[in-house]
């Protein structure tokens, strides 16, 4: 047990801080403060008033009522449906697309993989499409097409 | 479920496990709302408050860090910063729908001093600087430790107990004659 005293002024500190309820005193000075409102009328004093104004501010701002929280806590989670309902499909390729857990190692593999599709595409329609001679102009009208910007129009009309 | 920590329910939350985040929400929507009432004494605005905090818990699970802090410290941290954008952008506070604590039964005339006081003091907390209400709400009507209030501020230990004490004594100060009134009706 703490030999240590307080003063009077050091109490109302105390006070002033923690409030008149003893549980939330520090444990270092709990022994020297009942100590001292044993002892002393002014320390009493000090005390009841604490008592008094916690006493008064608990009754400033009570608890809210209870009977509109289901209803809150219903609003809330049904919002967290519809978020999850208009997640799930990005949420779903994107787990997917990083690979999950189980390829955290090789995070970039599925990304990737998924970067070179153009490329196969590419090849693909390469040995696909016989080479061009340079006479018929098939696959280079094609090809303008495909490039998808407005180059061909300018290339439809010189033909 | 109705056993896991609240570490493990985030853990779950995490992997977007509605059923752990209704336990979350069925321990900590009460406590939320009502700090978020305490600080801007407002039942609606409370209400909006605390649905928008739970979202974000929703929607940005993956930021909560076990073992950095508690999850009802990050929580009302959520919920203070969302009250304190909230207050910036209103500034007029009503104190209107705050309700009366009635002692029934009780001496009319001690009645009339306590609402009185109750309404005098609502009017002194809604005017105390942000920091002092938010500490003195958290510490004295939350029931968290001064360490977790100290986290939801982000202040020291220290600098905490300074504010609880600061605003402890201005609101003394200013309730001292209603005080003295109670006394003499009681």
């Amino acid at each position: 047990m703490s030999t240590e005293k307080i003063t009077l002024e050091e109490f109302t500190g105390l006070l002033d801080r923690f409030g008149a309820d003893a549980a939330h005193w520090p444990q270092a000075l709990q022994s020297a403060a009942q100590t001292l409102l044993q002892s002393s009328v002014a320390a009493r004093r000090l005390h009841r008033d604490a008592m008094q104004f916690d006493e008064c501010l608990d009754a400033a701002l009570p608890d809210l009522g209870t009977e509109d929280l289901p209803r809150l806590k219903r609003r809330i989670l049904e919002q967290i449906g519809s978020s999850l309902l208009e997640n799930s499909a990005v949420l779903r390729f994107w787990t997917w697309l990083m690979g999950g857990p189980r390829l955290a190692h090789v995070v970039l593999v599925r990304p990737a993989a998924l970067a070179m599709i153009p490329l196969v595409l590419g090849f693909g329609l390469g040995l696909t499409f016989p080479e061009s001679n340079g006479s018929d102009g098939e696959l280079v009208t094609e090809l303008t097409l495909l490039a998808l910007t407005d180059r061909y129009e300018g290339y439809l009309d010189a033909q | 479920l109705s056993e896991a920590s609240d570490e493990e329910l985030m853990a779950r939350v995490q992997r977007r496990d509605q059923q752990a985040f209704r336990y979350l929400l069925d321990r900590h929507a009460g406590p939320l709302r009502n700090f978020l009432f305490r600080i801007n004494q407002n039942a609606a605005d409370a209400d909006e408050l605390c649905q928008e905090a739970f979202l974000r818990v929703w929607q940005h699970a993956g930021r909560w860090e076990p073992g950095r802090v508690q999850f009802n410290t990050w929580l009302f941290r959520i919920g203070h910063n969302l009250a304190i954008d909230r207050y910036r952008k209103q500034r007029e506070r009503s104190l209107e729908e705050a309700p009366e604590a009635v002692d029934e039964g009780a001496d009319p005339r001690r009645v009339l001093a306590r609402s009185q006081t109750a309404a005098q003091l609502r009017e002194a907390i809604a005017e105390l600087p942000e920091r002092q209400r938010t500490a003195l709400v958290l510490c004295h009507f939350q029931g968290l430790s001064y360490q977790q209030a100290a986290d939801v501020l982000d202040v020291s230990l220290e600098a905490l107990e300074s504010l609880v004490s600061r605003a402890r004594r201005t609101l003394k100060q200013q309730l001292r004659p209603l005080i003295d009134d109670i006394e003499i009706a009681s």
